[in-house]
């Protein structure tokens, strides 16, 4: 059959994945800490018909040759790091990260996931927790009868009790980076986990080393642009209906091809 | 048996490759860095028809063409059109030049500049490949280190130089060898050259340089072209019909 109507399937293809990457930006439009994703495409294997560089005669070759491509595939979704905007929440445990860096969180079976997510609450014990109540590592605990927590650009946790004439000091919150943070593996719920092409996790007190400082009451948006995104849904569209149209031709072509025998 | 069904047939041919091309070109409308093709057709040489029967000096009565046939797939390396990403290990060149790869089959070249930071703390792409700089792999640091890619191709690391990129040029690039995932190869015996003045723009990526209107205008060219050859073949099956079973008929 013809090569061109598998050629636009993959096309096809490739932009239904990319519609898929768009929507869930969409979707994440008003999570905290989210960062939206890109599709990149590749051309695939070319079959050549005829090589260039082919020999036409004693000192003579061929200038070009004849390649015909297959298609199109996706070959990575990467995480686009750009800065979300500040919003005010007047929420004292709301903490946002300006510049490089992830919160770190314990997991239920022990292991540390990261997120730019910096919603956090507090569970009965008095732990500061992620809004799925798990707890930020390293660990703060705010003592009872607490009434104001201030946390500092540099990630000093410090709480005011009553009848005491000094805030006392409760720990001080730390940031991993990672030498490539694209590679870190998402895991929904705000949560990203380290991965080989992430590589291991540096960790510093905000402000240190180049890693961002942290600014209390207020909280980091997703970043996705949606004028960016429409502007992108559109293209694939467009993109995915060319494709189509590659292959009605295509069949129509087979139409002829088979009417010729009458 | 009668040459027009062959020469109809070829076109025919010729048309299904050059809808494989255009196929091929809008399947990577949205691919990083891909540069079009465009199926290029030829008639084969002419014959010149000689009247027989005329005893030792048959005359010549003219030509008659054998049909077409693909004769080249260019590539063309226009520039393609370059946006804004907000990722600052994307490259992108306004101009000439190809980004130097290392492959595990060799040196490559692209113009997809979809790179990032491999936890090895190198340039790499999407595949992994090392992108090359004049000092082999490029080296981008540690997580602390402030990286800036400037336009005219040096790589600082922490304000300090690190390397330059390799950009590499080819008198013909016509010659190039595609080989899918985005990667040219230089064909046997084609030089790299050095680019004078390049501009490397950090943050952005080049799209792929196909024209879609026009791609689609082909389409619909190639198919009634398509068409009307299968119209002749059609024809010419007609006329055969007619000599195999009406003539001589009593």
């Amino acid at each position: 059959m013809m090569r061109a109507l598998w050629t636009a399937g993959t096309g096809m293809v490739a932009q239904q994945a990319n519609i898929d990457v768009i929507s869930n930006n969409l979707a994440n439009v008003n999570t905290t800490g989210f960062k939206k994703s890109r599709t990149d495409f590749q051309d695939l294997m070319y079959q050549t018909i005829r090589q260039a560089g082919a020999a036409t005669g004693p000192d003579t070759q061929l200038p070009t040759g004849i390649q015909v491509g297959s298609g199109v595939r996706q070959v990575a979704t990467q995480k686009i790091y750009t800065m979300g905007n500040f919003q005010n929440t007047g929420n004292q445990l709301d903490v946002a990260i300006e510049g490089d860096g992830f919160f770190r969180i314990t997991m239920p079976d022990g292991t540390i996931n990261y997120t730019r997510d910096g919603a956090f609450k507090m569970d009965s014990a008095g732990r500061v927790v992620t809004s799925e109540g798990y707890p930020l590592e390293p660990l703060i605990t705010i003592p009872e009868g607490t009434t104001e927590i201030t946390i500092s650009s540099d990630g000093r946790v410090s709480a005011k009790i009553p009848n005491q004439t000094n805030a006392q000091d409760l720990g001080q919150i730390q940031l991993s980076r990672f030498i490539n943070p694209a590679g870190l593996e998402s895991v929904g719920r705000n949560l990203l986990k380290e991965t080989a092409a992430s590589g291991a996790p540096v960790d510093n007190i905000p402000g240190a080393e180049g890693a961002g400082t942290l600014v209390q009451k207020y909280l980091e948006m997703s970043n996705v642009q949606v004028v960016e995104e429409m502007v992108n849904m559109i293209v694939a569209e467009r993109a995915y209906q060319m494709n189509s149209k590659a292959i009605t031709t295509c069949d129509s072509m087979l139409e002829v091809a088979a009417g010729l025998k009458r | 048996m009668i040459r027009g069904i062959y020469v109809a047939g070829s076109g025919m041919m010729t048309e299904a490759t050059r809808t494989d091309v255009i196929a091929n070109n809008l399947a990577n409308a949205s691919t990083a860095g891909y540069r079009k093709d465009v199926a290029i057709g030829k008639d084969f040489r002419s014959m010149l028809i000689r009247r027989i029967n005329d005893g030792p000096n048959s005359p010549l009565i003219g030509s008659m063409g054998v049909g077409s046939v693909i004769d080249e797939v260019a590539t063309i390396h226009e520039q393609g059109g370059i946006r804004p990403t907000g990722n600052k290990f994307d490259l992108a060149i306004e101009g000439r030049g190809f980004f130097a790869v290392e492959t595990p089959a060799g040196v490559r070249y692209t113009r997809n500049g979809g790179f990032t930071r491999s936890a090895q703390g190198e340039l790499v792409t999407v595949d992994g490949y090392r992108v090359l700089g004049q000092g082999g792999a490029i080296q981008l640091g540690d997580p602390e280190s402030q990286v800036y890619i400037a336009d005219d191709g040096r790589v600082m690391v922490d304000d300090a130089e690190a390397d330059t990129l390799r950009i590499a040029d080819f008198a013909d690039v016509k010659r190039l060898v595609k080989e899918g995932a985005n990667l040219f190869a230089a064909a046997p015996g084609q030089q790299e050259e050095p680019v004078a003045g390049i501009t490397v723009r950090a943050g952005y990526l080049e799209h792929s340089n196909v024209n879609v209107v026009a791609e689609m205008v082909n389409l619909i060219a190639g198919y009634r072209a398509y068409e009307i050859n299968g119209k002749a073949v059609q024809a010419h099956d007609s006329l055969l019909d007619k000599a195999v079973n009406d003539v001589g008929r009593v």
